[in-house]
């Protein structure tokens, strides 16, 4: 009883910080994504799309806000949708299209779930094998489905019950004909597919009867489609022809399109069309209308048409291939009110500098048409991705295709006023035009962040004087000094408001952001930028206190923007001390406020060729940072360009780091471990030559060696991973760099890979305390060796030797010293499923803090299943009081092993998908555990809470007066403790956490598909005023003070008149 | 193949529902929710109809949950076993051995009850004055200042002796006080005490001269006050 009240006592004291419900969007904000849209539909007001980050989501088209979304696993991707009696949707994901499900488009509410087959046994096809489509007319308000799945099986499903009536399986089971499209007619079910023959594709089509399933036809149109992109378009005849016929075929063969419709005993001729020659077809949307666009090879697009009969060209727009003065177009097509079909093309021009859109209105009755057009102010420089297609010796100017995607919206009326037009952009966002008017915009790419940091901003002049220089560093009469007068200048301007104006509260400045040019820091250090950088090639700066975009570069791509594009995968990212603006001799501390960005980003070109690029930009504003070597600036780099980086690295880079030089250099080891530096000049070798003696390294390596003849037939050895510690040399005979040679290694078991390597988040602050004072004032020390790295791997196949009889995969946890190779600490987890993925781990100064999935497999049959956090803390000695000064001790010395552990699990009754500790400026408060969990929530846990050397009997008065509660097993789910509170906060990656000016408080920023960011006060926040601080009853209080006093003086005086009268 | 085949034939689909109550009434509350099983190998998401179904799940004793964002629901033990074609639901603590044997059997097909609704947020202390005055320490103020005044009426009209008692059961008090202040219940009490009530005789002796009776009593409830305060 007496843990759990306890517990209680204690969950209650926690649960002071909660968040009051008026706080929230105050202190907290949270961006709701869907991800990059990969496929979208118009549906009356909402915009069905599916997305990379395998989301399907339903937004509003007027306001771009999220109407629902549905978030899907890693392991069920989104394969294909369909809309159905306009208020249903049904959706096909997983491998090979395992689970239908059926939503309310309005809603989003799940209708059905129904597994078709299981995903274990799904087969892989390269081209598209899944598909659902429709059945004609709907019996009793339920709507017939029709599946493909596995690119083998056609189900009818029925859409209300979820019941299958008839499952076709091809009977060679998807190893000749994969089937990629079906359509339905009123009487037969056409599945369309390829056959693979020696050098190309054929066309193979399966007609099967709407009634039972049974095969109708199955015949194999000889075609001659190309390996690398067969396609072909399935167009439907108009509604409006009467005879009914069935879909018409189309494809391209060498230069010329060919169409055969299809009946359902698939008996007919293939037509050809002659005279023109063709490239390519795309389907743009109107298959149901019987319309594609062809290309022809003089750089013109042809509408086709078929008709019920035969297909044929409609319309011609000229020039759509990628010129000097325009880009590419592109088409996307949809149906009108009365529905029409329309086509919009949509291109770039470079001699307007404008985007310009075409509608292609087809008057069918006059066997015309008709084209309107107008362009609109499209900022390619933000949101398109430059990519030079023209003759670069001719051509200066650079075509760009800023588009990836049109949809297009023609239900709105004939006059372009109400036309929509959406556009997806390269760089992952999502546009709204309505004529030429920008209705909104989602930034989708920030659901693809890599790597983020925070960046301070400056104090604003008004209260710089205030704020400028931190304490730290100034001799004790300093400080004092510098507390008296800020004291006494506080004191002044609080009097001042606190005779007129409201209390500032801890919240009160951050929404004040009038103007949104001028960047300033908060009283608090809460407004900071944060600068993301996203694999869709753009880098945002961001406002961490509302989550605004501040601004947005894109990546530019150097030499592979020529001709080969590719693409820019940020890999680490370093705040560092600028380089520039060093001038200013005086202003010491605006020196040190000014930083740069450096984004170290690995390039892949679409040629396969790697390179490591280094970008460097302003955080404040997204400029470029020239480099150092370069003075001059550069007239062609302007703000509104892309981003130029620096190839470093002419290959793929291992490892990074920055010099501790305090000069911002940062250092890449290549793929011979040769040391390359950014900015690289004789001042920065020189420091590198300086620090190389200090600097260790740990590299996962597989062993390549030939293994030595004694044990040849283990084969393991030369594929086992291993640790290896290294040590930079430099030796001007051999190389002109440091080169990094190998100190020592650690051989991981066979099967065994290195997941992820977790460095001590110890951040750059001081650790004021380095010992834990225990109740019988005894001191541990903690043990604080900067040199200590975690290691998580992943083993799999050594079920044998361990004796388990499950998947054989365990996942393993290592704390080493980096120096030394020793092992500290290791842990083998169990990994359900075979997976690793679940094992998350957070390490900062001595306290390690990792998750798990417990599988009951593991330490008897009994086990609980359940998740895991395991809290480790490392102490200095055997026992308490011994000393070894660890934190400034070589690492040679034999004490570093000296260490003693203690640890505890805890059940938590969520899954971790990301852990970390809070941080603060001075490190004096409390670090409590941020846990983002698959309830898509984000929880604090209490660092109380997680101390390992909570009694596990009842507590005595020592250890109570430390502070330690009696060990429980499971820790509190107290909903009070979640930061996210009602916000859905998906998907969450990574969660990052910088110290605000206030030592009680820390930025906590959860990144994943979702971006939340909130504030957090460990302990409580002991520097700002009480929130429960109370103006009125101050006031009064003294008021009435003040009044007791006016009325017991006069009292007081009569007596003390009367006093001395009497005395005698 | 054929071990996949004969996997495959004892794998059970898991059916169940949610059942609407007065904490959670319907779907549009409940919002998008995901029953689990363990680590989320198999798991089927709650229709609006209030169903969810389970499928192919391979033999075995499993721990099942429930994932929505705003209601907390209770974890059952699910056992699938080739045996019976039909799992069997018990009633599972969590933080318990997962075979624990005091688990109660469930019906079949799952029913899940929405436990309770997860509350984020602490309400707002609202000032009102009656509510400061109802605060402890305001009481305990008041009382101060009113023993202050009213203490050299009631020394005045005590007899000798009593005041004498009175004094050595103040004594006895402030001396437990003083101990339970100091959070340290082994040192001698009287020792303590003694010590301590010297400091003070000597610090209220030298900043105030008033009437000797009543005054290490009332200069200790000053001082008590002003430092609860």
């Amino acid at each position: 009883m007496l843990p759990s009240l306890l517990v209680a006592s204690l969950s209650l004291a926690t649960a002071g910080w909660a968040l009051h419900e008026s706080d929230v969007g105050v202190v907290d904000w949270h961006t709701r994504l869907v991800g990059v849209p990969l496929q979208n539909t118009f549906h009356g007001d909402l915009i069905l799309t599916a997305t990379t980050s395998n989301v399907f989501a339903a937004l509003n088209a007027t306001d771009g806000s999220i109407a629902w979304r549905s978030i899907h696993d890693d392991d069920d991707p989104v394969a294909a949708f369909d809309v159905y009696n306009h208020s249903n949707v049904a959706l096909l994901s997983g491998p090979g299209g395992s689970t239908l499900r059926t939503y309310d488009t309005s809603t989003g509410h799940l209708l059905l779930e129904r597994r078709l087959h299981n995903p274990a046994h799904a087969r892989r096809h390269e081209i598209q094998h899944v598909a659902i489509t429709t059945g004609p007319g709907s019996v009793e308000g339920s709507t017939t489905l029709f599946a493909l799945t596995n690119g083998d099986t056609v189900s009818r499903i029925d859409s209300r019950s979820g019941e299958v009536v008839w499952t076709w399986s091809s009977p060679d089971e998807g190893s000749l004909v994969v089937y990629s499209h079906i359509r339905t007619t009123p009487d037969a079910v056409y599945a369309v597919g390829f056959a693979k023959s020696k050098a190309a594709y054929t066309l193979h089509v399966t007609t099967l009867s709407i009634a039972n399933g049974s095969t109708i036809a199955s015949v194999n149109i000889p075609a001659n489609l190309a390996k690398d992109r067969p396609s072909f378009v399935l167009l439907e005849a108009p509604t409006s022809s009467l005879a009914a016929p069935g879909p018409c075929l189309t494809w391209l063969e060498s230069t010329s399109i060919r169409a055969a419709v299809l009946t359902p005993g698939l008996r007919g001729q293939v037509q050809i069309l002659p005279g023109v020659n063709y490239t390519r077809i795309q389907d743009i949307g109107l298959a149901g209308a019987g319309q594609l666009i062809a290309f022809t090879q003089d750089g013109s697009a042809h509408v086709m048409r078929y008709d019920g009969e035969s297909l044929r060209p409609m319309w011609e727009f000229t020039d759509v291939a990628p010129s000097q003065t325009h880009t590419e177009s592109y088409f996307a097509g949809s149906l009108s009110e009365d529905g029409e079909p329309r086509i919009a093309s949509v291109y770039w021009s470079h001699a307007n500098h404008k985007a310009i859109h075409q509608t292609f209105t087809p008057r069918l009755a006059e066997g015309k048409g008709q084209v309107t057009g107008y362009t609109f102010p499209f900022r390619t420089h933000e949101h398109g991705v430059i990519r030079h297609v023209g003759s670069v010796s001719l051509y200066l100017a650079s075509p760009l295709t800023p588009f990836t995607k049109v949809t297009f919206d023609g239900r709105s009326s004939h006059t372009h006023e109400t036309t929509r037009l959406l556009l997806t952009t390269s760089t992952g966002t999502l546009q709204l035009w309505k004529h030429d008017v920008l209705q909104w915009s989602r930034e989708e790419a920030l659901s693809t962040i890599r790597v983020a940091t925070f960046v301070p901003l400056p104090p604003s002049s008004a209260s710089s004087s205030l704020s400028a220089g931190s304490t730290v560093g100034q001799g004790i009469s300093g400080t004092v000094l510098t507390c008296i007068r800020r004291f006494s200048e506080s004191i002044l301007q609080h009097l001042r408001t606190y005779a007129v104006g409201p209390i500032i509260h801890e919240d009160g400045s951050t929404r004040s952001s009038g103007a949104p040019s001028a960047l300033y820091s908060d009283q608090f250090g809460f407004r900071q930028v944060i600068v993301a950088a996203t694999t869709e090639g753009v880098l945002y700066g961001l406002d961490s206190s509302d989550g605004r975009v501040i601004w947005r570069r894109l990546f530019g791509l150097g030499w592979a923007s020529d001709r080969v594009g590719g693409r820019v995968l940020p890999v680490k990212m370093y705040v560092l001390p600028a380089k520039v603006g060093r001038v200013s001799d005086d202003g010491s501390k605006e020196e040190t406020l000014k930083q740069t960005v450096v984004v170290v980003t690995q390039r892949r070109a679409h040629n396969s060729l790697v390179d490591t690029v280094v970008f460097e930009v302003d955080p404040l504003t997204g400029d470029d940072v020239p480099p150092l070597e370069d003075g001059e600036s550069d007239a062609s780099r302007s703000r509104y360009g892309p981003l130029e980086g620096k190839d470093v690295i002419q290959g793929p880079m291992i490892e990074s780091f920055v010099l501790p030089d305090g000069q911002g250099t940062v250092a890449m080891l290549d793929e011979f471990l040769q040391v390359q530096l950014y900015p690289d000049t004789p001042a920065t070798r020189a420091s590198l030559a300086n620090l190389a003696p200090s600097l260790h390294l740990v590299l996962p390596t597989r062993t390549s060696s030939t293994p030595s003849p004694g044990r040849g037939s283990d084969n393991d050895v030369s594929t086992r991973a291993q640790l290896v510690g290294h040590r930079l040399t430099f030796n001007d005979n051999v190389s002109t760099v440091h080169v990094a040679y190998p100190t020592w290694r650690i051989m991981l078991g066979p099967g065994e890979t290195i997941r992820e390597t977790i460095r001590n988040g110890k951040d750059a602050g001081q650790e004021l305390s380095v010992g834990k004072v225990l109740g019988d004032r005894r001191t541990l020390y903690k043990y604080l060796n900067k040199h200590l790295r975690v290691v998580l791997t992943e083993a799999k196949g050594i079920g044998a030797q361990t004796g388990l009889e499950s998947s054989g995969t365990m996942c393993g946890l290592y704390v080493l010293d980096s120096v030394k190779g020793t092992v500290l600490y290791r842990a083998r987890l169990p990994a359900p499923e075979g997976r690793c993925d679940d094992v998350r781990a957070a390490f900062v100064d001595h306290w390690l803090v990792y998750s798990y999935f417990e599988d009951g497999t593991s330490a008897g049959g009994d086990g609980t299943k359940g998740w895991r956090i395991v809290s480790v803390e490392m102490y200095e000695g055997k026992k308490p009081d011994d000393v070894t000064r660890s934190f400034e001790l070589s690492s040679y010395s034999n004490a570093t092993t000296d260490i003693t552990t203690y640890e505890q699990a805890y059940l938590i009754p969520y899954g971790v998908t990301a852990l970390s500790t809070t941080s603060t400026r001075l490190g004096v408060t409390l670090k409590n555990l941020i846990v983002a969990s698959r309830r898509r929530a984000v929880h604090s846990v209490p660092r109380r809470l997680l101390d390992p050397r909570r009694p596990l009997g009842k507590v005595s008065p020592s250890e109570a007066e430390e502070g330690l509660v009696t060990y429980d097993a499971v820790l509190p789910d107290d909903a009070r403790l979640t930061l996210s509170h009602n916000y859905e906060v998906a998907n969450i990656r990574q969660i990052m956490n910088a110290p605000s000016r206030l030592e009680s408080t820390s930025l906590v920023l959860a990144i994943g598909l979702d971006l939340f960011l909130t504030r957090v006060s460990p302990s409580g926040t002991f520097d700002v005023l009480s929130e429960n601080f109370n103006k009125a009853q101050l006031v009064l209080t003294i008021g009435g003070l003040a009044l007791a006093i006016g009325l017991a003086r006069p009292v007081v005086r009569r007596r003390q008149l009367r006093g001395r009268w009497y005395s005698a | 193949m054929n071990a996949e085949l004969s996997s495959t034939s004892f794998a059970v689909d898991l059916l169940g529902f949610v059942q609407w109550n007065d904490v959670c009434p319907s779907y549009e509350e409940l919002g998008a929710a995901t029953v689990l099983l363990d680590s989320g190998g198999y798991s089927g998401r709650v229709t609006r109809s209030g169903n969810f179904s389970i499928p192919d799940i391979n033999p075995g004793v499993y721990v099942l949950s429930v994932l929505s964002h705003d209601y907390t629901f209770e974890q059952l033990r699910v056992n699938i076993s080739d045996a019976s074609p039909k799992p069997e639901i018990k009633t599972y603590v969590f933080g318990t051995p997962l075979l624990s044997s005091s688990a109660v059997a469930l019906s079949y097909p799952v029913v899940l009850s929405p436990r309770s609704r997860n509350s984020y947020f602490k309400p707002h202390e609202s000032f009102s004055l009656l509510g400061m005055f109802q605060n402890p320490m305001m009481i305990l103020m008041l009382l101060t200042a009113g023993m202050m005044l009213a203490t050299p009426y009631i020394m005045k009209n005590l007899d000798p002796q009593s005041l004498e008692e009175f004094k050595n059961q103040q004594v006895k008090v402030a001396s437990v006080q003083s101990s339970m202040q100091d959070g340290d219940f082994k040192s001698g009490l009287s020792t303590l005490l003694t010590a301590d009530e010297k400091t003070k005789a000597s610090t209220s002796g030298a900043k105030s001269q008033s009437n000797n009776s009543g005054s290490t009593i009332q200069q200790r409830k000053g001082g008590k006050g002003g430092k609860r305060r």
